[in-house]
């Protein structure tokens, strides 16, 4: 289970997340919902270990690992797929699901592992030992979550997994992503499209300026129209109203 | 003659190659141009200097310690003092800490071993023979042959084992290849190990085929590499095999039509050339994403 107390990320005098608490269950999907900018992003490579947190605390499995390096994250079985999903364009689609596994690279259970994702995935399979910059963009996000699984994770972050896809793609992604959650893998999803998102999570926060100002199940917030109006821009009505996380 | 030049390029060209891949693999993973590299090459060759006086001359030894030795240099004190602290400072800051340590291991190596030449055993032997029309010497064959062979255990190292595809991945996009559990860190150190220990071969491949090594050698020797990567191509180990071919190829070719001078000056024309009409180099494809 993962518990965020107090977060604070800053980049310089600018702080992009101020005080946010979060906890994410075994096998929940949760949601970060909120406007461009709002520390979404933030708060997942906080949570990954990409930028410090400037204050507060991140346990994993009741273990601190606030100053965790991101490798040893991926070691305790945390990982993330960055927003524009971080494909590593000069290595084929299988190195990247190889490198994906490399931490267990040696195991008796890569291979096998590999073998199924391939499997699971035929286009993936098909274009194996193609760059992975040739594949298109619903390819890529498949890809991108594929080589996540490949590290074996109990806890997958997911930085807007549908940006950029057609709405047939995009979709799809989400029924992966459903699917992961339910073979058990926490997961917290960052997501510009709210419906999807609140389909897919049982719970969801929403963030704005760099701080939670809903949150709740997601039946619930999806009939909030507090939150219409923050997915639609007109957020000051929600802080005024003085909903607090 | 023409297939006799052709050899003794090709020759000299795999000897540039191997120190100009040095400074490739460095910047395509650090992005940090590693200014005492080139040391490397002196520290390799002055180490088997001395174990060549201690234990006797042997080339295979001479080949082990010349690559550990600048290869413990790279891992202890290269990466870790004159890089790591200051890469994500600036872009100058590394390249003056490194020229630093250079003038460093310059004046070291010049008090331990006086600043005048050092006479290098005839490790790679003294025979010849006729092969066709070209007359081969034994250091050309043994030059040519260490030098594939370490290109060769490169390829496979990066494109064939995991180590290598995270070596690759870290140099495409470090965030990434963080988030998948490579410890990006260690990849940078053994990088510039790696990169140090086959300094250390060229260096004691160089001061074989020449006979001597002096504390300054290496700097001449590195400035022949850094031509050949801003040729190349700054991260493109194929463009550095072909950029130091063809930098060898002119030098062997101005050496025979001109004077001997011209070798130096050559190489100079030839830069300022690729800098005026493709200053990104010949065979660059990079540019890195973020």
């Amino acid at each position: 289970m993962l518990e965020v107390e107090q977060l604070e990320v800053r980049y310089g005098s600018l702080a992009a997340v101020r005080s946010v608490s979060l906890t994410v269950g075994q096998g929940e999907i949760v949601a970060m919902l909120g406007a461009n900018g709002a520390g979404k992003s933030s708060t997942l490579k906080a949570i990954m270990g990409l930028v410090p947190a400037a204050a507060g605390r991140v346990t994993w499995d009741g273990a601190d690992i606030t100053r965790l390096r991101p490798h040893q994250r991926v070691q305790r079985g945390i990982t993330l797929c960055p927003e524009g999903r971080g494909i590593l364009t000069s290595l084929t689609v299988r190195e990247n699901l190889e490198l994906g596994g490399y931490l267990h690279a040696r195991s008796k259970g890569h291979a096998p592992l590999l073998a199924s994702m391939l499997e699971r995935f035929p286009r993936l399979a098909e274009r194996s030992r193609q760059l992975a910059g040739t594949l298109s963009g619903g390819e890529q996000q498949i890809l991108a979550v594929a080589r996540a699984l490949m590290c074996r994770p109990r806890l997958l972050l997911l930085d807007e997994p549908s940006l950029g896809l057609a709405p047939m793609t995009a979709v799809e992604v989400m029924k992966v992503v459903r699917e992961i959650g339910a073979s058990g893998v926490s997961v917290l999803i960052v997501e510009q499209n709210v419906k999807h998102a609140l389909r897919l999570a049982q719970r969801a926060y929403v963030m704005e300026s760099g701080g939670f100002v809903l949150s709740g199940d997601s039946t619930d917030l999806l009939h909030d129209p507090r939150v219409q109006d923050a997915y639609l821009g007109g957020s000051v009505h929600v802080a005024e109203s003085g909903v607090a996380a | 003659m023409i297939w006799q030049q052709i050899f003794n390029a090709v020759t000299l060209g795999a000897n540039y190659a191997l120190v100009a891949v040095g400074y490739t693999l460095v910047f395509g993973v650090l992005r940090v141009l590693n200014l005492a590299h080139g040391e490397m090459l002196t520290i390799g060759a002055f180490s088997a200097v001395v174990v060549s006086n201690v234990f006797g001359a042997s080339l295979p030894l001479a080949l082990v310690v010349g690559a550990t030795s600048a290869g413990l240099v790279g891992a202890l004190i290269v990466e870790p003092i004159t890089i790591r602290p200051v890469i994500h400072r600036s872009q100058m800051a590394p390249l003056m800490t490194t020229i630093g340590l250079s003038i460093l291991l310059i004046s070291l190596m010049a008090a331990i071993f006086g600043p005048s030449q050092t006479l290098f055993p005839p490790l790679l032997g003294t025979e010849s023979f006729k092969l066709g029309p070209v007359i081969v010497t034994t250091a050309y064959v043994l030059n040519l042959a260490i030098a594939a062979a370490l290109f060769l255990a490169l390829a496979l190292f990066l494109y064939r084992t995991p180590m290598g595809k995270a070596i690759r991945a870290v140099a495409e996009n470090p965030e990434v290849a963080e988030t998948l559990g490579v410890n990006t860190r260690m990849v940078r150190t053994l990088t510039v190990t790696i990169a140090s220990a086959m300094g250390g071969v060229a260096g004691v491949l160089i001061a074989a085929s020449v006979g001597a090594v002096t504390p300054f050698s290496g700097a001449v020797y590195g400035l022949k590499g850094l031509v050949v990567v801003i040729v190349g191509g700054m991260a493109s180990p194929v463009g550095a095999v072909v950029a130091a071919m063809g930098l060898a190829a002119v030098e062997v070719w101005s050496v025979s039509y001109f004077e001997a001078a011209g070798r130096h000056l050559i190489p100079l024309v030839l830069i300022c050339a690729v800098l005026l009409l493709r200053p990104e180099g010949l065979f660059s494809t990079l540019g890195r994403k973020g």
